[in-house]
């Protein structure tokens, strides 16, 4: 396996308020970042992201913990002399700079000479799609513009690693998802790793290869995309990425593989036991797509579990239909997504009718919380 | 090139720092200190000082002396008292005057709006004695107000010069930018939907700006008329010019003991008490009204 | 109605220095309250090209005056000015930059000490520095001015860059060091320029106060030194000169060149 970029072990850090109580804004945090990766560290603001991306660049200091970067350690090395670069939230160009004086400034304060300065600024400017623009000035360009002056600014010295803190945050929506693309196509294509932040869990499955999911300070799960998504490790990360339903349960019965559970209000639910006992505590989690609509009476195909409900709002949404269940037994609210074709083919549900939805069981995903 | 953090840290914040604390150490605290000490020393008999404990220079102010005078003479309490009549009535003016104007300003538009506060500063940055001068210019009896109501008729003998009414108008002419800005700020602060509201609610107009506008308004009030008062309690330019020998203030009696009577130690003595009384209000509006403030309004002056 | 309140407030401000300048062009040798006729022979006289004789018609007052003392008075104005404003620019520029930047444990305390000069009466002020100054044994004069003046102007330059510091973008000076830049060159090329407008701003403005200090001058002065508004005060003790409303026009005018452009430099952007 290929020696770790940035390595971080048993970070912590922590904050007076004003009020005066401590909060661990890290709390033992360990992370890798390998070669030419793209990680996303996600979490609801307050979650440590930001002050995690800040101690890699330097701005803050770890109160414990290690710090490595390419297998030097960091510790008492300032921002300047660290091997990073980071794009900011606000972009913080330079405006008493034009395009061209921002971009080169790290070559500039290197002391590299004038005419290879232009070449590479010609050059970092043409990975941004920006070419050209190297005399305007910054509050001559949109906001999109000048996110993408602040990417190439962060990327002529060909760093190891690129930070970047939330940098789409402040662009509308259809110009965020071009840049995403952007973002990702730039990370392959010039092979540095990118440690991302950013709150937006949509754009973190789509960007990244691996997701760091946080909270309160600490890692809640790190996985690719698809694993966080489908088999999130607590409930938190079952919550936070898309739409979900968690259902507290115990384990009543095992046949055959597939568990039995029992939530307090009499559901029953049919997941993978995965050698738990009976009697083991769990959150079951099924999200709104792993649902299908049947009609009233069908009988559940092949191995599919069924639950009993009935129908509170309907809401359609262009390519799918969002269906707002009560549980009977149970009487709890579940979130059902349908697509559009497939509900073409039912009838009508007027609200506070019988409904009936079927799920495959191996969807249902399992989760042993350890106690906080 | 190398070297922790924190020490290069520690020795570029010594360079900053170290002038200053150099300069205002020596030539501000020094001072202060050495003003201090004078208060309590003996006056000498052909001016200057002799280095003995002396602390009548205070019981003087307050009308006994030396032990040597035995009826109570409470020319400088008088004095005093004067000064502080004429201080607040010069806060209580400029504010009576500035206040509306803050509205009027905040209420126009943009470009308007910092045009006028511009103007309204400006005069500020000109010579204090050359607008001093002015007012003589005006008010004395040949003056340019005798011409003016001249032209229209009215022959009437102007005696304002050398008047208390002459030095609170110099004084609050002076005054104004320093009460201005801060009920500016405070005004302009002034969330106008909390004004709908209130009407909303079924206040007056009178209602309304006697419980909302005022008390959100304080803060600035209070800051102006402190900013206003010290210049004004410890000012002898002002009453010189405008009131010539018939008003004497604080500040007068302060020059008068190191110019013509001599008595440096009785001097340092009234500027010790004009000090602590700036000090005493600054002290009691931090803790006072910046406190409540902060706390009412959720945010940091 | 507020703006025709607004209107009378204006002219309240500017009336009287309206009055001075209306009356310097007076032509009435005798009794320059009465208006007699529109001259640009004061301004001539102040800048020593014409020649007016005044002496002979007011005979209670003495003039020592001339225009050579005059001239003197304003050239000490501005070497006082010039030094003055120079030192405390750049401590106070120094000053802001040290209490916005770092975290230290003194620092609320030195920023209550910064204010306190400025909140100071000038006449405390100006007896401390000469009492502090007669004796430490300095000798009054042009040094013992420059130095009063910046006692203070050293606090009115920080508060005008502290207060442009706090606004400034703090995430220009991280994403400099960020870029590779130590902390001498984050300051020259991003600090310093941003810093630019509101410095010089705050040092016209240091400039003006400094050419107009009175009270504190006043007491500090010695025999030798006189400045411009030393002068005046004299001349308005000893009685006045028609010549007077001239120098004072100009000296208005002046100040408030000066000090427009430092407001405007100063609220930019």
């Amino acid at each position: 396996m290929a020696e770790a970029l940035v390595e971080l072990r048993g970070a912590t850090k922590h904050f007076r308020t004003p009020e005066g109580t401590v909060i661990a804004a890290l709390d033992g945090v360990d992370l890798g970042v390998g070669q030419n990766e793209f990680v996303t560290l996600l979490g609801p603001s307050g979650c440590g992201k930001t002050t995690l991306l800040r101690c890699i660049s330097g701005f803050e200091d770890l109160d414990s913990g290690s710090l490595l970067i390419g297998g030097v350690s960091m510790a008492g090395v300032p921002p300047h002399r660290r091997p990073v670069n980071t794009v900011f939230q606000n972009y913080a160009l330079f405006p008493h700079m034009t395009v061209g004086g921002n971009v080169a400034y790290s070559l500039e304060v290197a002391g590299v000479p004038k005419p290879e300065r232009i070449r590479r600024i010609a050059k970092a400017l043409a990975l941004v799609n920006l070419e050209g623009m190297e005399r305007r000035k910054p509050s001559q360009l949109s906001g999109g513009q000048q996110q993408r002056v602040a990417l190439a600014r962060a990327i002529i010295a060909e760093p190891k690693i690129l930070l970047l803190d939330e940098p789409l945050s402040a662009l509308d929506r259809r110009l965020r998802q071009a840049m995403q693309l952007e973002l990702k196509t730039l990370q392959s294509e010039l092979g540095i790793s990118f440690v991302y932040v950013t709150h937006d869990q949509e754009e973190a499955l789509t960007m990244s290869d691996r997701i760091v999911v946080l909270n309160g300070g600490r890692i809640q799960q790190v996985g690719s995309p698809a694993e966080v998504y489908h088999r999130p490790a607590t409930s938190f990360v079952a919550e936070f990425l898309g739409d979900s339903n968690l259902f507290e349960a115990r384990l009543a019965s095992i046949d055959g593989g597939k568990g039995r559970f029992e939530t307090p209000d009499g559901l029953v639910l049919i997941g993978d036991a995965g050698g738990r006992a009976i009697g083991d505590r769990v959150k079951l989690l099924l999200r709104p797509e792993n649902f299908e609509l049947a009609p009233a009476n069908a009988a559940a195909p092949g191995n599919a579990a069924i639950l009993q409900g009935r129908l509170v709002q309907e809401v359609f949404l262009g390519t799918d239909y969002h269906l707002i269940v009560r549980t009977e037994p149970g009487d709890r609210i579940i979130k059902a997504t349908v697509r559009d074709a497939q509900r073409e083919s039912l009838p009508q549900i007027a609200p506070g009718a019988a409904i009936r939805l079927h799920y495959q069981p191996q969807r249902a995903h399992v989760i042993s919380e350890r106690a906080p | 090139m190398i070297g922790s953090i924190a020490a290069r840290r520690r020795l570029m914040l010594f360079g900053l720092l170290g002038p200053i604390t150099l300069f205002l150490g020596v030539f501000f605290l020094g001072p202060l200190a050495i003003m201090a000490v004078f208060s309590l020393l003996e006056p000498g008999l052909y001016g200057g000082v002799d280095w003995n404990f002396y602390h009548w220079n205070y019981g003087r102010i307050l009308g006994w002396a030396d032990g040597i005078m035995e009826e109570f003479d409470p020319v400088y309490l008088v004095i005093f008292f004067r000064s502080f009549k004429l201080a607040i009535t010069t806060v209580i003016l400029t504010f009576v005057i500035c206040y509306p104007v803050a509205f009027w300003v905040s209420r126009l538009p943009g470009r308007w709006k910092t045009f006028c506060l511009f103007l309204i500063t400006l005069p500020f940055f000109a010579s204090l004695i050359v607008r001093l001068y002015a007012w003589v210019m005006i008010l004395k009896p040949s003056g340019a107000l005798h011409q003016v109501l001249m032209l229209v008729g009215l022959d009437i003998p102007i005696e304002i010069i050398f008047t208390e009414g002459a030095v609170i108008t110099g004084m609050v002419y002076v005054m104004i930018p320093f009460m201005f800005l801060p009920v500016y700020a405070s005004v302009e602060k002034l969330n106008r939907a909390l004004l709908e509201a209130s009407y909303d609610l079924g206040a007056t107009s009178i209602q309304t700006f006697l419980r909302v506008v005022l008390p959100m308004t304080l803060p600035g009030i209070v800051g102006g008329s402190i900013i206003v008062f010290i210049p004004t309690l410890g000012n002898f330019v002002i009453p010189e010019v405008l009131g010539g020998a018939k008003v004497l203030m604080i500040g007068n009696l302060i020059e008068q003991q190191f110019l013509y009577a001599r008595n440096w130690p009785f001097g340092a003595a009234l500027a010790m008490i004009i000090m602590a009384i700036v000090l005493a209000l600054l002290f009691a509006y931090v803790t006072l009204v910046l406190r409540r403030t902060e706390r009412d309004q959720g945010l940091a002056i | 109605m507020l703006t025709l309140y607004g209107v009378i407030f204006f002219a309240f401000i500017y009336a009287p220095l309206v009055v001075i300048v209306i009356y310097s062009f007076n032509a009435n040798p005798v009794n320059m309250m009465v208006w007699q006729g529109f001259t640009f022979d004061w301004y001539g006289k102040i800048f020593g090209l014409t020649e007016i004789n005044t002496d002979g018609f007011l005979t209670d007052s003495v003039y020592i005056d001339s225009t050579e003392e005059l001239l003197n008075a304003v050239k000490n104005s501005a070497i006082v000015a010039l030094t003055t404003t120079t030192i405390s620019t750049i401590i106070g520029t120094a000053t802001a930059l040290a209490l916005a930047r770092y975290r230290f444990r003194l620092r609320s305390t030195y920023r209550m000490l910064m204010f306190m000069p400025m909140i100071m009466p000038d006449i405390v002020l100006g007896i401390g520095l000469l009492i502090f100054f007669v004796t430490a044994g300095f000798k009054l004069g042009l040094m013992t001015i420059i130095i009063g003046h910046c006692t203070f102007l050293c606090s009115y330059v920080f508060i005008i860059v502290q207060a442009r510091l706090a606004g400034m973008d703090r995430s220009l000076e991280e994403a400099s060091a960020d870029l590779g830049a130590n902390e001498w060159v984050t300051m020259r090329r991003v600090i310093l320029p941003q810093l630019a407008p509101g410095i010089i701003g705050g040092a016209l403005l240091a400039f003006i106060i400094s050419m107009d200090d009175l009270v504190i001058t006043y007491f500090i002065a010695g025999v030798d030194s006189t400045t411009l508004p030393l002068f005046i005060f004299g001349m308005l003790r000893r009685g006045v000169k028609p010549e007077i409303n001239a120098i004072a026009t100009l000296l208005v005018l002046f100040s408030l060149i000066v000090a427009s452009i430092g407001l405007y430099l100063r609220r930019r952007d």
